[in-house]
């Protein structure tokens, strides 16, 4: 990663409202076409940073840049889009007029038709803003950052209000985004949406970045795994015995149902379907929390 | 930035509430006080009709300027749509300065309404030459409304605008003399009513109406409150002042 490719580039970066810390020395650097996640739980700083990365708010040390420059100037150079939460929208105006209005401020007026499309509006073109549901408020929110088709894109929980399919759409036109080589910078606490759209996850907590990678790789560091069972021959001595198996509990409702961590699924699931000679039944298998998440991670790095 | 000034504009007008407070009200002041509660007293005074018209103007014009500027600007900071609409190559500063334009674009609808209802309601008649200066001198002196009406907005976020822009229109209103005249109060108000812009603005006009009369005084106290709502809207206008909590 070189500078010159780089978009995003954070040094040291602390940030407190008041005395109540947010950021505590965040370094980091984005690159073009990456698809980034920040991951965390409410309250870690992800919006923050993103409104950092932004030029919206000051750090209290350290260095923000956008494109080489101060982030303000890659704002007026109609370099970035932005979703943020809390966002109103103007009054009075129909979907169309304020689609159009942003477009214009990037140059592209005469494009509103087509960003209407790839929002998924077009059949709400004419309305007014005022009469949208919350899903379709959402949809506009999306418009809005993308009218200028912005290199880098920042999406603060932009699928917060939308429904499954829309979250579909949504990550689709995403995906054909970063298909073209523009950068997206997305902040959420889905953990299955950092896995399923970001080729890079950063994670945060208590304002420090405390893994970043691949996301498969982080994801891969995290290799607790729930599997849940019916087995009405097994006893829990013997399910305890099965390598990569870490605790299990059984349902205190249901004497054949069982729940066991494993930290190697293949290894247990091997061993159980040998050992159980065809007993096991409802086999469910889960991955760990964002919590869990975090608590390996914290393991790993010292920080409890 | 003309794109965003004309659906500012735009959208301003549609809501009901520009048109039923800026110009409506002030527009059912003036057929009320010339056309139904004429019998005696201050307005039944000789030239009421046209005085009346110009002070009215002014107080509909400072209204709508302090919506469009200032609840406006105060509301849009609050919601967050400040923030989102200066994420685009539009910088604060224009935006703010847009602001301060469509709410000088606002009064003209203001003044102009009531300058008709002159005319044709109350046959209010100066040669076309006096109707230009009387536009141009109220017009060209609610730049001094914008100006508070943004600084205003700037200082005040949220609903909390709406009370700000009220608890200033009244009281400048009233001590301006724009509604009724200040004979009736202590002699120290009367005086300080005379330095508001309010009361400026409406001798301005007067002045314009009649061809001759005092132009300094008015002139110089307009351009005073206009610089002292300038130096508090450009003490505001932080990079960071179009966040919602800012």
């Amino acid at each position: 990663m070189t500078p010159e490719t780089r978009q995003v580039d954070i040094r040291d970066v602390t940030f407190s409202y008041g005395a109540v810390p947010a950021l505590a020395g965040v370094t980091l650097g984005i690159s073009a076409g990456e698809v980034v996640a920040l991951l965390g739980p409410n309250g870690a700083g992800k919006s923050t940073l993103t409104h950092v990365m932004l030029g919206l708010l000051t750090p209290r040390t350290g260095q923000v840049g956008l494109f080489g420059t101060r982030p303000q100037d890659a704002v007026a150079r109609g370099l970035v889009g932005a979703m943020l939460q809390d966002t109103g929208l103007m009054r009075h105006v129909t979907v169309r007029e304020l689609v159009g209005l942003v477009a214009a401020q990037y140059g592209r007026a005469g494009l509103t038709g087509e960003i209407l499309d790839e929002a998924g509006l077009a059949d709400l073109a004419a309305r007014r803003v005022s009469r949208l549901s919350g899903g379709q408020r959402q949809r506009v929110k999306f418009a809005l950052a993308i009218a200028g088709d912005p290199r880098l894109l920042f999406l603060d929980e932009p699928t917060a209000a939308l429904d499954v399919e829309a979250r579909h759409a949504f990550w689709q036109d995403i995906l054909e985004r970063a298909g073209r080589g523009r950068t997206i910078v997305f902040a959420t606490h889905y953990m299955e949406e950092a896995e399923a759209y970001a080729n890079r996850i950063i994670v945060l907590q208590a304002g420090q970045v405390v893994a970043d990678g691949p996301a498969r790789q982080i994801m891969s560091r995290v290799s607790d795994v729930t599997l849940r069972f019916t087995d009405p021959r097994a006893r829990e001595e013997d399910l305890a015995r099965l390598p990569g198996a870490l605790r299990v509990r059984g349902d205190p409702t249901r004497a054949d149902r069982w729940e066991l961590v494993t930290s190697d699924q293949d290894a247990t699931l091997s061993a159980l379907y040998g050992a159980s000679g065809g007993g096991v039944r409802d086999l469910e298998i889960s991955r760990g929390s964002l919590e869990d998440v975090l608590m390996a991670l914290a393991k790993e790095t010292g920080r409890a | 930035m003309t794109h965003y000034i004309r659906l500012d504009v735009v959208s301003m007008v549609r809501s009901g509430y520009y048109l039923v407070f800026s110009v409506l009200f002030s527009a059912g002041f003036y057929v009320m006080f010339t056309k139904l509660f004429t019998g005696s007293g201050w307005t039944s005074a000789p030239g009421f009709a046209v005085t009346y018209m110009i002070s009215l103007a002014v107080s509909g014009a400072f209204y709508a300027a302090l919506t469009g500027g200032g609840i406006r600007l105060g509301e849009e900071r609050g919601s967050g749509w400040a923030r989102q609409l200066t994420l685009t190559p539009l910088s604060p500063r224009r935006y703010v300065l847009g602001k301060l334009l469509s709410a000088w674009l606002l009064t003209l609808p203001a003044l102009a309404a009531i300058f008709i209802l002159g005319a044709l309601l109350n046959q209010v008649r100066m040669p076309a030459g006096h109707w230009a200066l009387v536009l141009a001198a109220t017009w060209g002196g609610s730049v001094c409304f914008a100006v508070f009406g943004v600084a205003i907005g700037l200082l005040v976020a949220g609903e909390a605008t709406q009370f700000a822009c009220l608890g200033v229109f009244f009281p400048m209103a009233i001590l301006g003399g724009l509604w009724f005249p200040t004979s009736a109060f202590p002699e120290t108000v009367r005086q300080i009513g005379e330095y508001l812009p309010t009361s400026a603005l409406y001798r301005l006009g007067v002045t314009a109406e009649q061809g001759s009369g005092p132009v300094a005084t008015p002139l110089l106290v307009l351009a005073c409150w206009t610089a002292l709502a300038l130096l508090a809207a450009l003490a505001r206008l932080r990079p960071e002042a179009l966040r919602p909590s800012g």
